[in-house]
Parts: C-alpha cells; structure tokens; sequence
C-alpha cells in the first residue's frame, strides 16, 4: 500500500500514487457510503476531499498516521461523511480533520485568486509548487527551465512579491477583505 | 538580489520559520517598530493563504481527473462495474 510522505510533485508517479489509492481505498468507501444510503457523487466528493485531507497531512505537515494509509483515508472518509450528514463521531479520532474540508475563503481572495489565476499563472504555479507541493529548489529549478537553483530563488520571491502587491493594490478594493 | 527582494526573503524566512534564528528576532523587532514592514508582513501571509487555496483547487482538479479516467477507461472496466454494483439497489 502507498504511503506519501515525500513531496508528491517530486515523484513522477505522482498521478499513479493517486491512481492506487484510488483503486486500493475507493471501492471500501463506496461500500460504505452505500451502506449508509449515500450515491456514487457523494462518495466521489467525500473520498476526493478525504485524499486532500491525506495528502496535506502528509507533505504539508510531514504527519504519519498510526495505522495504513488504507485504514487511515478511509477513517478520514468516514468522518467528513458523517459530518455532511450532521452526525459526530467518536470512535476513530482522526488528528485535526480540519485541514481541509471546503475552508471557502472570503469574497475577495476569491477575486483576487481569480485574477491571479488569469494574470499570473505562470508566477502561481511556481509559488505553488514550492509552498504547496514542496518541492526542492533543484527540482523546482529543473521542472521550471532556469539556469540553476539561484535564478529560480530569486524568481520565486520576484513572484511572491508581486502576487503580495497584487494583493495590497486589489484589498484597497475590496472591504470585506481585511475584515 | 534587489533590497526589496532580500526583504521578502527575510519576510519569507521568518513566517516559514527558516533560516537563522537569531535573524528571524532581529526581523520581528523591526517588524514591531516599522508600520510600513508590518503591512507588509500581513500581505505576505495573505499571499500564501491564496498560493495554498490555488495549489489545492490545482490537486482538486488532478484527483478528479483520475476519477474520469478510472470510471471511463476499458482498464479499468471492472473498477468501475464494482463500484456501480455498489449502488444498485
């Protein structure tokens, strides 16, 4: 079974890491959410959301679980399900579930994310990349075509830079930003 | 690097909690006595709580493509037709 615990954007097996899991983990939630009179879309949003909950756990706070990532996503699945549906669980404390689970951010970070996404791509992949992914300077160097890890730092913090003044302009804008 | 560059790394070192401790207290002391740096730092955590929101609508849109791939693929037809019996009721 597949344990992620190394940045995933640094493995090229990314996307099959996600596949196993998939194949592996999937059809036990399936089975569950059926039992509990979910249907297949249900199922679909509470496990995609429950890998994210997994892979945030693993490379954004380098967390290890006590149990198998096969245990361990379905316990995460069972929790955001029987929290959709308004009930608690006490059995199976699964650490700080918080993480992720639909956090919508304010109006205008959703603007602002929404020009970035049009203006600024290129700078938000790479941001991403680093602070989200967490992959290496070298990789990142490599994955972004610059000449060696120093070029791509100093274009990292050239595009944190603008991203945090796009941010500083856009806010003036908008009011329920700094609330 | 730029200065004003240097100085987002320095912003950068200190809310990530890397690079030389004893920097990282000099930087919060100039934070604490330089308004303009303060407003500064603020945008920046803003900045990464947008880069994190963009990186998980990115991984959002990776899984769910697996998802499609998985439920239309000839591959993995008896993926899928194990899931549907699932369902049928």
């Amino acid at each position: 079974m597949l344990m992620i615990k190394t940045p995933i954007a640094e493995n090229e097996t990314k996307q099959e890491q996600f596949t196993q899991l998939y194949l592996n983990v999937f059809p036990l939630v399936a089975k569950y959410i059926s039992n509990a009179g979910g249907n297949l879309d249900e199922t679909r949003d509470v496990f995609q959301e429950a890998l994210l909950v997994y892979y945030e756990k693993m490379v954004l706070l380098n967390f290890e679980p006590h149990t198998n990532p096969k245990a361990y996503i379905l316990g995460i699945s069972k929790n955001i399900w029987l929290k959709k549906k308004g009930q608690e669980i006490n059995t199976e404390p699964i650490e700080n579930l918080e993480l992720s689970e639909n956090q919508n951010i304010e109006p205008a970070s959703e603007k602002i994310l929404l020009y970035l996404q049009q203006s600024g791509k290129k700078c938000m992949d790479m941001l991403q990349s680093f602070y989200y992914e967490k992959m290496s300077m070298a990789n990142l160097s490599n994955h972004f075509g610059f000449r060696n890890e120093r070029s791509a730092t100093v274009q990292k913090y050239k595009c944190l830079e603008k991203v945090r003044d796009v941010i500083r302009k856009k806010s003036l804008n908008y009011e329920d930003f700094l609330n | 690097m730029r200065t004003s560059l240097i100085e987002t790394a320095q912003i950068d070192q200190l809310v990530q909690k890397q690079g030389d401790p004893g920097e990282r207290l000099l930087m919060e002391a100039r934070i604490q006595v330089n308004d303009e740096l303060s407003e500064k730092v603020n945008f920046q955590v803003m900045a990464y709580n947008i880069i994190h929101e963009y990186g998980r609508r990115k991984l959002r849109k990776e899984i769910a493509q697996i998802d499609k791939q998985l439920f239309t693929s000839r591959k993995h037809l008896d993926f899928r037709n194990k899931i549907l019996s699932y369902f049928i009721k």
